[in-house]
């Protein structure tokens, strides 16, 4: 289990999180779900060991990162919200880096790295580097080396961006397997229809605070509010209709 | 249009390395670079006074003693700016990036590229007109003088047609090179090819530093008309200021030829690459880099297998490889460092002569220089591959190494690049020198380059005893530290450095016994720094933020 206990954090004066608090189970993703600047990003770099939390503390199965940071990085997959990676090297040579600095054995790694670029459908991009890559394969990438080492827990910051159809559908697909294996997924994204589809539960954030925590089960069923009405409400969305009006005003109607 | 110059003018300084505190600092050292060249042209001026005050005047007097002078004073110029131009050569052209964003803009693509050659004009413009400025000193004190004969401004009016040729020869030279790999290289291999081209004119250009400095030396063959000087592009433009001079003599008027047709010929393939570019540009841009169909040798994975033990240190190694295999930037500035050291090497092996009052023969000379080289060209290499090390590669990827950091991989980390250092910095050019070292010291040079290579070791240790990064991965801000403080250091590194070593070497040579304690000795000190480095790196984080040095430094005096 994922413990995420009074999470805070400082910039100078800005106050990125303010006590955050969450749990993510055994077989469950979770949906993260929060406007810009909401504090969604600071979580899972703090999630995933980039960030230090200024107060409160992360804990993977009971066990901090300070208690043991290799084995809690170990136990980590993380997909970034941008597909930031090293574009002079092919997917393979990204994936043996990925592979060797995690210390999967070479004859491991050398089997899995030609499975899952098979299967992720890049072997006939093999030996080009990424530089060449779309955005979408650059995603695929990143996803099968935060899948490699076998983590228990997968921290995903909107991995749909730039995906086509196919991929979309497998990363679904896929995600939904992990969990039913019995991975923690925590899944931070804009997307409700995605949520909805995947998630059996949701944290929405605002300002650095966690505003609202529910079982997806519990939107749109008997006349309840659905997800993006409850977002709208806890988030204190205003209404963008006006600002529509005048945008449309300001270029002028034809 | 005015502001899509702007944009060019300015996107020729990014290199995409640096964050926005760097890219600032950046263009502070550019125009550091601008100053210094300044300084360096008043600083020649100032050697010549002193030179014609000891009463040597004579010998530059006559027409080709200045003349060779003058071939200096139009070369050091275009090699200014024929460095400033591989500097930018990787924004010589509008790219992919300027074909999608502007052109959806209604901004035509001929103003695209009018706007490109505009602030490529204006960037060299500024070089052009500073390495001259540089040199004005220097030509005024070799234009005046009784054995000239026109007026000081018709001298001034023919040597800056001249000079100024020569320069804008060698930009529109480059500009063609570049447009033509542009053009047919496919692109699949376009990357590879002009990342090589420009580390080879990168090092040919180093090269040719101590070429243009030994300029003045050439009166001899200028006054025996020399054919060998049809090789040396500034005696061209030489012979195009002397044919502007009315002094026509049919060498000068063969060497002013030679200028014109290098000239005209550069500038129909740069105009040409430009103008099939302008037309296709969609084409030659926007086409796609094919997957590869096959195993094929030069886009093998260059991440060889390795056993088990070492993975970390395996993935660093292999990342450094690959990197300087195929970054242009990192190549570039491995390389043009690595090629300093080879300009002194080559510099001191060509001026080598008998000093028949020191009693010393041309073998004697010899020796010593060949003793001194291996020293000047590892320490240039482990300047070079640290400088190419510290310099990041798409900084905000490094989240993978941040996330796999922990204490023992650390340790391993580091030691990887020590690794590297000694492979690329060490054993590489004592492997370039040791047929020469052969040669001239037979079996006994195996002795001697033992001892180079511990003393390299030693060398490589203290370079990076307090090395906190790994190779590519942390952000850069440049001038942290006093550009003349730095200098001052290495300088003085570099003499401790060449002359015990080169002792060490010399002393292996005659004395095995000797060089077993050499050995000993360098091994031990080699050892314990190891030994402090590993305690080091396991209790301290690594670095991916470059920051500039705090000026207080807190003194700590209170008690945990």
């Amino acid at each position: 289990m994922l413990e995420a206990r009074a999470l805070t954090k400082r910039y100078g004066g800005l106050l990125a999180l303010d006590k955050v608090s969450f749990q993510l189970n055994r077989g469950e993703i979770v949906g993260y779900l929060g406007p810009n600047g909401s504090g969604k990003s600071t979580t899972v770099n703090i999630v995933v060991g980039l960030l230090e939390p200024s107060a409160g503390s992360i804990a993977l199965d009971g066990r901090t990162m300070s208690d043991d940071p290799r084995a809690y990085k170990a136990r980590i997959g993380y997909v970034p919200e941008e597909p930031y990676l090293y574009t002079h090297l092919t997917a393979t040579e990204y994936l043996t880096l990925v592979g060797r600095l995690r210390d999967i054995p070479e004859a491991t790694l050398e089997r899995k790295i030609a499975k899952l670029l098979t299967l992720f459908q890049l072997h006939d991009s093999r030996y080009s580097t990424m530089a060449a890559y779309s955005k979408g394969m650059r995603q695929r990438v990143l996803l099968a080396a935060a899948l490699m080492h076998n983590p228990d827990l997968l921290v995903l910051d909107e991995p749909f961006s730039g995906l086509d159809v196919n991929a979309g559908l497998l990363f679904r697909a896929l995600l939904t397997l992990l969990a039913a294996d019995g991975r923690m997924i925590l899944f931070s994204t804009h997307r409700f229809d995605m949520v909805e589809k995947l998630c059996s539960r949701v944290v929405i954030l605002s300002s650095g605070r966690l505003v609202a925590e529910h079982e997806m089960a519990a939107f749109g069923a008997g006349g309840s509010p659905t997800l993006e009405d409850t977002f709208v409400r806890v988030t204190k969305q205003p209404d963008f209709t006006p600002v529509a009006r005048e945008i449309i005003e300001t270029i002028g109607r034809s | 249009m005015k502001a899509l110059v702007r944009h060019f003018f300015f996107g020729l300084f990014d290199f995409g390395v640096l964050s926005e505190a760097g890219s600032d600092a950046f263009q502070r050292v550019l125009i550091g670079i601008v100053a210094a060249m300044l300084t360096f042209g008043l600083l020649l001026a100032r050697i010549l006074a002193s030179t014609l005050s000891r009463g040597e005047s004579a010998s530059i007097a006559p027409a080709p003693y200045r003349a060779a002078f003058e071939t200096f004073v139009i070369g050091f110029p275009m090699l200014i700016v024929g460095f400033t131009t591989l500097l930018v050569s990787q924004s010589l052209f509008p790219d992919e990036t300027d074909y999608r964003v502007l052109l959806v803009l209604p901004v035509s693509r001929r103003v695209v590229f009018l706007s490109k050659l505009a602030a490529l004009a204006l960037f060299a413009g500024i070089f052009i007109a500073a390495a001259h400025i540089a040199m004005l000193p220097l030509f005024a004190m070799i234009s005046g003088g009784r054995y000239v004969q026109e007026s000081v401004l018709t001298r001034f009016g023919a040597h800056m047609a001249a000079s100024l040729s020569g320069s804008a020869l060698v930009v529109v030279a480059l500009i063609a090179i570049n447009g033509a790999v542009l053009v047919m290289v496919p692109r699949r291999h376009l990357r590879a090819a002009s990342t090589t081209m420009r580390s080879a004119m990168l090092c040919a250009m180093v090269l040719c530093i101590p070429l243009t400095a030994k300029l003045p030396a050439t009166a001899p063959l200028l006054a025996a008309e020399s054919r060998s000087l049809y090789l040396v592009p500034p005696v061209w433009f030489l012979g195009l200021e002397e044919l502007l001079l009315g002094h026509g003599s049919p060498y000068f008027f063969r060497l002013a030829s030679v200028a014109a047709i290098a000239t005209v010929v550069s500038l129909l393939v740069a105009a040409s690459t430009y103008l099939f570019l302008y037309r296709r540009f969609d084409r030659i841009m926007m086409r796609p880099a094919a997957a590869s169909a096959g195993t094929r040798w030069w886009n093998m994975p260059l991440f060889e297998r390795v056993s088990g033990r070492h993975a970390n240190r395996a993935a660093i190694g292999s990342f450094i490889r690959v990197t300087l295999a195929r970054s242009p930037l990192h190549q570039g500035v491995f390389v043009a460092v690595a090629a300093c050291g080879a300009g002194v090497v080559l510099n001191s092996l060509l001026g080598v002569k008998a000093l028949p009052r020191l009693r010393r023969t041309y073998e004697d000379e010899l020796a010593a220089a060949l003793t001194w080289a291996p020293f000047v060209l590892m320490f240039a290499t482990t300047i070079a591959l640290r400088a190419a090390l510290v310099l990041p590669i798409e900084p905000r990827a490094n989240w993978v190494f941040r996330m796999t950091e922990h204490d023992t991989a650390r340790v391993d980390h580091i030691e990887a690049v020590v690794r590297s250092m000694i492979r690329i910095g060490l054993v590489l050019p004592l492997l370039i020198l040791l047929p020469l070292q052969w040669m001239m010291f037979h079996d006994r040079a195996i002795a001697s380059t033992a001892v180079m290579l511990a003393a390299g070791i030693v060398l490589v240790e203290i370079e990076m005893s307090d090395w906190r990064r790994l190779p590519f991965t942390c952000s850069y801000m440049p001038g942290k530290r006093f550009v003349g403080l730095t200098a001052l250091i290495g300088f003085a590194a570099f003499v401790v450095f060449t002359s015990v070593g080169s002792g060490l070497a010399y002393a292996s040579r005659f004395h095995p016994i000797g060089a077993l304690v050499f050995l000993a000795i360098l091994g031990a000190i080699v050892l314990e720094r190891r030994r402090r480095r590993a305690r080091l790196t396991r209790h301290t984080p690594l670095l991916f933020e470059d920051a500039l040095p705090t000026e207080i430094e807190p003194l700590r005096l209170y008690v945990d």
